[in-house]
Order: structure tokens, then C-alpha cells, then sequence
């Protein structure tokens, strides 16, 4: 062995290269064919380098004798226990002794014919691991040509392939199996790819459906599912088929005969080898039998179920000794009165307090024997709410056999006939509390049955209506035995409220009805309401009437005097008015129309008078004076008149006075006067108002002329003129809006006054309370200023006493209500 | 001195009479022309024929009345100013407030007692 360290240039091509570069540079070449590596040519050492440095197996023959060389890559192909590292430096035809059959004629085809060979998993036995094993390889051998340009050497590049080609012929083996089997069965089988589209359809799935395999590939099998499985199927499997589980399903499919048959689908994910997901095997078997005696026997249940709830009776049934209740309706169950949480407890247990009223015995008497046993208007009771209750039944238990004959069961049906037998009893009761009322009732009553409306009971008031004795119409129809009654139009609402059942009331209807042998008017109120049996229908009338003849022609009487009477009133009324407005248009025009002679009289006299009156004698003086005085009180008279009427039928032109400038303007009127009677005029302020003006100075102008006339000799006049707000009593006694706010305005004086019990008259026209030598005036002016006032909403009044002078209290709105 | 010039429209004699007589009494230097018809004094005072310092008329008259004959004086521009006195047999609320509202002066009712329309008359002239 020749230490490579000391020869480094020499060893400069086999620098690195791992364990096989380690064990080439420490070979000792010189007992090979190729000499030490220094004589090695530059082809050789070239190819080395490569092959070295390489990382792909590769192995080169080299020279006559095909000396060995190769990479780590490659040696791990040779395995242990084998051919390394023996095969290093080693003659090919001594390594491969057990393949140089095969590989000879590749080697010697690169070194012949300098042609390259390409092999792809070929099996090529190599002795290794203690054995010879099958390996498969891909390869090539490729010619070296040496400086001579000619071949010096063959390169053999490979790869095993063993595990790849193994796993291949297993898949293939097993491929293969399954198709057998999937052929061979009557199971449908079916795959598909990853893509969810089927690639396979077994012969039982072709038979079955009656399509060729093209056609159910064609994405086929899913048209000929149900269309009201398809999609629901359908979108199962896709979504399988995205995660990559499995799918189940039930399906109807059409089979060849044009029917459909049932499949239950069972379908797996497919995996290969490396977990990658490669689609679905699916696998149905037809349940179309199974599924059509299950469908009939849900139908059967259901249909005896839905009989058996929907009844309105209660059905019950129980099976086994202990009486489970196996089946209940809701009608059973509110009888039981226990809840609705019965099914599967024993009957026993649901109604224990049945046990002493021999229910329980009668049950087993029935499950034991066999024969039904039938119960009819029986009580029994009944816990319910946990109250015992009084119920009566109708009820039978009927046994069940089974196919053996054995009574494995009863059938319990019931009917509840409690309210009818309270309600029969009611019936009878208040059928004869109304014939009791009827023949003590107050008014007229009876009941016409049938319809002929036959008189079935009346009383003693409806004989006495009627005119006629009981054995004349009892049980008679009403117009056989009244046949007084007929063509009055109650025919027709008897028979309609027969018909319709609708009551039928009228208030003073005039009939003509037989009293003492004669036809005679009377007047009814009535009511006719039909009479029901207790189901409902109508089966009669009930009538009821009161005689209202006497009310009625008293009415009628009455009635046409307050016509009369109103009519009269009307009349005068409307006579007064008439009256009243030619009054006042006669006042206004005899009154103007009158007092243009007089004014000429006065004139003329006067002027008569200042022409003779120094030439006339005292008499004829005299009789002048009295001309004069005549027609100037005439003229007075015939003024306030006017002034009156004119204030009848007034057109008020209402709008804001200031009293205080009205009373001012009065008193500069009477200036002169108060001067001459040194009378003392106080006054407060006085409120604006809204009023008449005119009005408001007349009254003004009378009240102090009054006040200026009717002065105390013995005391020198005061007129004191006050304000106050009027009272919500106040107003309330005067009969004024209460709405509104007043001013009461106290005129004062302390002249001659008037005696108390004269404070409503002098408010009279023409009313005087002196002599006409003591006071002149028409007596006019007190009633026109309470016209005033009343004309504005107010009122006034007068207090007095002979003492104190007289005062007038003046009520006036400050504004007008807006009505 | 002024309202000295006096026109009295009236159409009733005697009344002019009572007028002119009272005149004589409260005033003695005042002259009066009277007239019957109310559209003649317009027409005569609007051609300039009489200026009368002050006119006393009468409401209720035949043809114009004394309401129109006053309607048409105020219109005018001329005779706007000359003071008119409604002498009226009427003492009825609505005419006195009509004339005022029409422009009259003064209101004398010849119904009041003589001594009250000479007291007026004369306080009225002097």
C-alpha cells in the first residue's frame, strides 16, 4: 500500500470524493492492469474527477480488463455484505459473475460500437445485503474515449428504481383484483377521480340502470337519480368530494325498466400510497323491498295513528297485562285529565282512582276472557285537577289478538256524556220555568208553535188582548182561533220571524182586535222572538204585547192640542212682533210728523205774543201763556217719544267711549244750570268702554238733568259720580255674562230721593212720581237710560229714600263679548 | 264783522218766516237770502252768483235734500270752506251724526224751544 500524502501532485484529480476518494487514493493500482495512478491517462483521470465529484451514482469501467471505479452514490446501491468494497479496482467480469450476461452486452456495446444505452427500470439481480436481490434500475452506459480517440472506458450512470417499479406492480396487482371483484359482484361499484368525475361503473351498475358505461361516465348516473333526491344526493357528494370524506346516501335511481329502485351509496375517499386524495369507490346496494315494506308500514301506522288521534271520541290502547297505554288521542287524554304525558305508563298507574269503582277488574275480566265489554251511561269518576269529578261515559273495551290468538291488548273507547245528562236536565228545568213566567208574567204572553203557529200556552192578559175565552184558541193556529187577526200583516212577520229567527219588536202598532163582538182599534207594543229547541232550530214564537191604547189616544190627544196651542202661539207671536214693529215705526213717524205743527203752534204763538202782548188784556194773556205751555209740554212729550222709539230699532254703532270726555261734555252742557243751583259735581275717573256714543250722552244728560232737578230746597245740591268693579255675585244676581268684566258707575245725588218701594216703577215710561207743577218732564227719561243699558248688556238700578237723595247704579261691559 | 252774509235753504215757507224773524231779533246788521230748492243754491253758489259767508240749511226737502246738497259742497274745492248749519226738523240720531260726518258745522233741531234756537242763532252770528 503506498501512502498517497507524499505524492499529492500526483493524487491531484482524486482530491476529495468522500469514503470512495479516501479508498481509490489508498488502492494500490500498481497491481492492477492501470499502473499507479502517475501512468494514468488524462482521460481516465478527467472522468474520475467528474465521477467523484458527483452526487448521481456512477461507476466506470476502465481498460481491457474493465477496471472498477466508483462514486459513494453508487455505493450505497451495493448494499453491505456485498460486492463493496471488493468491487473497487476489481475486473467487472469477476464482480458481476451473477449478471454479466446482462451486463456485458451494454458494456461491450460503448466499447464496440461507442454507442450510449438507455434502460429504465430494468431488473438487474445484484448480490447484496447477504442475498441476491431483485433490483430494478434506470440507466445509461455511455463509451470514454481516451486520447487515442479511442474508446478506453464505459460510464455507467444509474438509478434504483426498486421501490418505485415494486409499489407500481403492487397497485397494478391490486387494480386488478378489484376489477374482479367489482365485476364479479352484484353490488354497484363506482369510482371517480379527484376530480369528482366518475371513471368507473361496474357491470351490476350497467345492468341495473340498462346505459352503456360511456353513457353513465357522461356524468349520466346523475341524471337518472329521482329529481327529488338528485340534488340533494348530488351536492352531498360534491362536498364529499371537495373535503375529501366520505359520502353516504339513500337514492332513487331508474332502472331499465323504467321504474325506480331504491340505493343506499356508500362511498370512501380514495388515498394512494403517498395520502394524496385520488376520489370516491362507491358502493350501493338496492333496498327498493326494504324501503317499500317500510314505506307501507309507516303508511299503515300513520294512517291507523292519524284515525285513531283525529277522532273526536276518545280511543285508548293498551297492551299487556299491566295495561301500558300504548296509543292515547287527545280526547282520551282530557278525559284521563291527567296531562298529556301518558304514553308508555301503565293505565293503572294514570287513573288510580279507578281501582274502587271496579274499572280495573272489568280490564283484566276483558284480557283474560276475551270478550269485550261495553258500558252505557255509567258515572264514574274522575280525579282531575285534583278534584274528583262527576263524569258519565259511554265506553266499551274491545280485546286485541295477536296472529297467535292471544288477547295482548284492549281497545278503550269512551264518550262523555255528562254534559248531556246535565243538559237535558237544565233544559227540562228552564222549558218549565218559562211556562211559569209566562202565565204569571205582567204583560201578555204566549207561545205559537210550529209553523202554523199554533197557540201552545198563553196567559190570561194575552186572552183578554186577544178578545176571546181560552178554549176558543188554544191549540188552535192563532188565526183559525183569531181570525180577526188576519190580513193585518202579521201573517207575514210571524212567518218571517219563524223563518229568519230574527226578533221582531214594534211600538204602537194599530191593530183592530174583536172587545165585546166589535172590531175596535187598539194599539200594541210587541215583540215576537223565535222559540228554540236546545240544539238551535226554531220550533216556535215566542209573543210578547202590551196594550198601549189608552197612551197612545192620550198622546194623540195631547199632541194635537200643543198643536193647536203652538200654532196659536205662533200666530200671536208672530202678530206681537208685527204689532210691536209698527208700533215703534208709528212712535218714530207720528211723533216727527206731529211735532211740526206744534213747533209752528209754539212759534207762531210766541211770536203772536211778543207782537200784541202789551196790547192784550190779562185773559186773553192768559189763554196765550197756556197755548204756549200746552204745546211746548206737547213737544216735549212727542221728543222723548221719538228718542224712545228710535232707541227700539237702533242700528248700534258700537266703539270705544271714553266716559270720562262723555261725562265732561255733560257737564259743560248743564254748566249754566249748575251754576244757577251752585250744585257741587264730584267725579272719579271713569273707564273707556265700548259703547254707543249718543247713547252713552243721553244717559249721561239724564241722569244729571235728573239729579239737577230734583233738588232739596234746604240743601245745596251734590252729585257725586263713583266707580267700582261688579262682583262675580253681583253679576250672577244681575243675570250678566259671567265671562265678562263690568264697571258699575254710582250716580249720587242728595235731592228729594224717592221713596224705596218705587225703585222698580220709576224705571216705567211715562211713570211720574211728582206733579207736574212741581217737576216738569215726560217721565221718559229713567226708562230710556235702563233701555240704554240694557242695549248694552248692562243693567241699572235705583236705590232710594226720601232722606238721602237717590242713586243710580249704571252696569256696563267694558268690552262686548265677542258673540 | 263776519257771518253776516247768510243763505237759508229751506223749502217750507213758514219756516223761513220763523227764520227771518228770529234773525231780525238776535242780529241787526245780518242779511239773509233764502231759497226753496237746494239744487238752485248750488247752482248759483258755484256760478259765483251769491258768497254767503254762512249757509243754515234744511235735511228733508224735495228734489236735492239738504244731505246731497252738503255732499256736493264739501267736494268742492271753492265752497269747501263756507261754514254750513243743518237746521232740521229731524232730532234723529243717524241724520245729526250723518251731517256731521258730512261736514256740517253745527246741527240745530227747530224742533227745540224758540228761546233755545234764538239763544243758538245769536251765539252763532256775534
Amino acid at each position: 500500500m503506498k501512502a498517497p500524502s507524499g505524492t499529492n501532485d500526483e493524487w491531484y484529480f482524486l482530491s476529495g470524493g468522500g469514503e470512495m476518494g479516501e479508498l481509490i487514493r489508498r488502492f494500490n493500482w500498481s497491481g492492477t492492469s492501470l499502473g499507479p495512478p502517475g501512468q494514468w491517462p488524462q482521460s481516465l483521470r478527467l472522468t474520475l474527477s467528474i465521477i467523484l465529484s458527483s452526487k448521481f451514482p456512477m461507476l466506470l469501467w476502465w481498460g481491457d480488463d474493465l477496471v472498477q471505479f466508483y462514486n459513494d452514490a453508487y455505493r450505497e446501491s451495493l448494499g453491505d455484505n456485498g460486492k463493496h468494497p471488493k468491487a473497487l479496482g476489481q475486473k467487472a467480469k469477476d464482480c458481476w459473475p451473477e449478471t454479466w450476461h446482462i451486463i456485458y452486452p451494454l458494456i461491450n456495446k460503448g466499447l464496440t460500437r461507442a454507442e450510449a444505452t438507455w434502460g429504465e427500470d430494468q431488473l438487474i439481480p445484484i448480490y447484496r445485503n447477504g442475498k441476491i436481490e431483485d433490483v430494478y434500475w434506470t440507466y445509461s452506459y455511455s463509451p470514454v474515449f481516451g486520447e487515442t480517440g479511442n474508446v478506453e472506458g464505459v460510464l455507467m450512470v444509474c438509478t434504483e428504481t426498486t421501490k418505485k417499479v415494486l409499489s407500481r406492480k403492487l397497485l397494478e396487482g391490486s387494480e386488478q383484483r378489484f376489477r374482479m371483484m367489482a365485476e364479479s359482484t352484484d353490488i354497484f361499484i363506482a369510482t371517480s377521480d379527484r376530480s369528482g368525475d366518475a371513471n368507473f361503473f361496474n357491470k351490476a351498475w350497467l345492468n341495473l340502470t340498462g346505459r352503456s358505461l360511456d353513457e353513465l361516465l357522461q356524468f349520466g348516473w346523475a341524471d337518472l337519480i329521482h329529481p327529488d333526491d338528485r340534488d340533494e344526493f348530488v351536492s352531498n357528494y360534491m362536498k364529499a368530494n371537495r373535503n375529501r370524506t366520505s359520502f353516504k346516501g339513500e337514492f332513487r335511481i331508474l332502472n331499465k325498466n323504467g321504474q325506480y329502485s331504491w340505493l343506499l351509496a356508500k362511498g370512501p375517499a380514495r388515498f394512494d400510497s403517498e395520502g394524496a386524495f385520488v376520489g370516491h369507490i362507491s358502493s350501493c346496494v338496492d333496498i327498493t323491498t326494504h324501503k317499500k315494506t317500510e314505506q307501507r308500514l309507516k303508511e299503515s301506522e300513520q294512517e291507523m295513528r292519524s284515525i285513531v288521534e283525529s277522532a273526536h271520541f276518545p280511543i285508548g290502547v293498551y297492551v299487556g297485562r299491566k295495561m301500558k297505554i300504548k296509543l292515547a288521542n287527545k280526547a282520551m287524554m282530557e278525559v284521563m285529565g291527567k296531562g298529556y304525558d301518558v304514553i308508555g305508563k301503565s293505565y293503572f298507574e294514570i287513573l288510580p282512582e279507578l281501582g274502587s269503582q271496579e274499572i280495573f277488574q272489568k280490564l283484566k275480566d276483558v284480557y283474560t276472557s276475551g270478550t269485550p265489554y261495553h258500558a252505557v251511561n255509567q258515572r264514574v269518576d274522575i280525579f282531575i285537577n285534583g278534584k274528583l269529578r262527576k263524569h258519565f261515559f259511554n265506553y266499551s273495551f274491545t280485546p286485541l289478538f295477536n296472529t297467535a290468538g292471544k288477547v295482548y291488548g284492549i281497545v278503550n273507547t269512551a264518550a262523555d256524556v255528562t254534559e248531556l245528562n246535565f243538559a237535558t236536565l237544565k233544559v227540562r228545568e228552564s222549558e218549565r220555568n218559562l211556562r211559569e213566567t209566562i202565565l204569571q208574567a205582567p204583560v201578555a204572553m204566549c207561545i205559537f208553535r210550529g209553523p202554523r203557529h199554533v197557540v201552545e200556552l198563553a196567559n190570561k192578559r194575552m186572552f183578554e188582548l186577544w178578545g176571546k175565552e181560552a178554549e176558543e184558541v188554544m191549540h188552535k193556529s192563532i188565526f183559525e182561533g183569531l181570525p180577526e187577526a188576519k190580513n193585518q200583516g202579521l201573517e207575514i212577520l210571524l212567518d218571517h220571524v219563524y223563518r229568519t229567527g230574527n226578533t221582531f219588536s214594534a211600538q204602537g202598532e194599530r191593530l183592530k182586535l174583536p172587545r165585546d163582538g166589535k172590531l175596535e182599534t187598539i194599539y200594541l207594543n210587541f215583540v215576537y222572538e223565535a222559540y228554540r229547541e236546545p240544539g238551535g232550530e226554531i220550533s216556535g214564537i215566542l209573543a210578547m204585547a202590551i196594550d198601549v191604547t189608552s197612551q197612545v189616544t192620550t198622546h194623540q190627544k195631547i199632541e194635537e192640542v200643543v198643536d193647536k196651542r203652538t200654532k196659536q202661539l205662533a200666530e200671536a207671536n208672530y202678530d206681537l212682533q208685527k204689532s210691536n214693529d209698527e208700533l215703534a215705526q208709528f212712535a218714530h213717524i207720528a211723533s216727527h210728523d206731529l211735532q211740526e205743527p206744534l213747533r209752528k203752534i209754539s212759534i207762531f204763538t210766541q211770536l203772536l205774543e211778543n207782537k200784541i202782548g202789551k196790547a192784550m188784556d190779562d185773559p186773553s194773556r192768559d189763554y196765550l201763556r197756556k197755548i204756549r205751555k200746552s204745546s211746548s209740554r206737547m213737544h216735549k212729550m212727542i221728543k222723548d217719544i221719538l228718542t224712545y222709539s228710535e232707541l227700539i230699532k237702533e242700528v248700534k254703532a258700537f266703539t270705544e267711549v271714553d266716559l270720562n270726555q262723555v261725562l265732561e261734555s255733560t257737564i259743560m252742557d248743564y254748566e249754566l244750570l249748575i251754576e244757577q243751583r251752585g250744585a257741587n259735581v264730584k267725579y272719579e275717573k271713569l273707564p273707556v268702554i265700548i259703547a254707543v256714543p249718543l247713547q252713552m250722552s243721553q244717559l249721561f244728560g239724564n241722569l244729571m238733568g235728573n239729579a239737577l232737578k230734583f233738588v232739596h230746597q234746604e240743601r245745596s245740591p251734590v252729585i257725586s259720580i263713583s266707580t267700582s268693579e261688579v262682583s262675580l255675585t253681583e253679576k250672577q244676581k244681575l243675570n250678566l255674562d259671567t265671562g265678562l268684566e263690568y264697571v258699575k258707575i254710582r250716580f249720587a245725588d242728595n235731592g228729594i230721593g224717592f221713596n224705596e218701594e218705587y225703585k222698580e216703577q220709576i224705571f216705567n215710561i211715562f211713570q211720574r212720581l211728582h206733579g207736574k207743577s212741581e217737576y216738569e218732564g215726560t217721565g221718559i227719561g229713567l226708562a230710556l237710560c235702563k233701555k240704554i243699558t240694557l242695549n248694552h248688556f248692562g243693567g241699572m238700578n235705583a236705590e232710594g229714600s226720601s232722606e238721602n237723595g237717590a242713586v243710580f247704579n249704571i252696569i256696563l261691559p267694558l268690552k262686548l263679548s265677542e258673540k | 264783522m263776519k257771518n253776516q252774509n247768510l243763505l237759508l235753504i229751506d223749502d217750507d215757507k213758514e219756516d223761513q218766516e220763523i227764520f227771518l224773524e228770529a234773525l231780525v231779533k238776535v242780529s241787526t246788521v245780518a242779511s239773509c237770502i233764502t231759497m226753496q230748492d237746494a239744487a238752485v243754491a248750488l247752482q248759483k253758489l258755484s256760478a259765483n252768483d251769491i258768497f254767503p259767508d254762512l249757509i243754515f240749511l234744511d235735511l228733508n226737502m224735495p228734489g236735492m235734500n239738504g244731505e246731497q246738497f252738503l255732499l256736493e259742497i264739501k267736494r268742492c274745492e271753492k265752497l269747501r270752506k263756507v261754514p254750513v248749519i243743518i237746521l232740521s226738523s229731524s232730532s234723529h240720531l243717524s241724520n245729526i251724526q250723518l251731517s256731521i260726518d258730512l261736514g256740517a258745522g253745527h246741527f240745530i233741531t227747530k224742533t227745540n224751544p224758540y228761546e233755545e234756537f234764538l239763544q243758538e242763532l245769536s251765539y252763532l252770528l256775534n
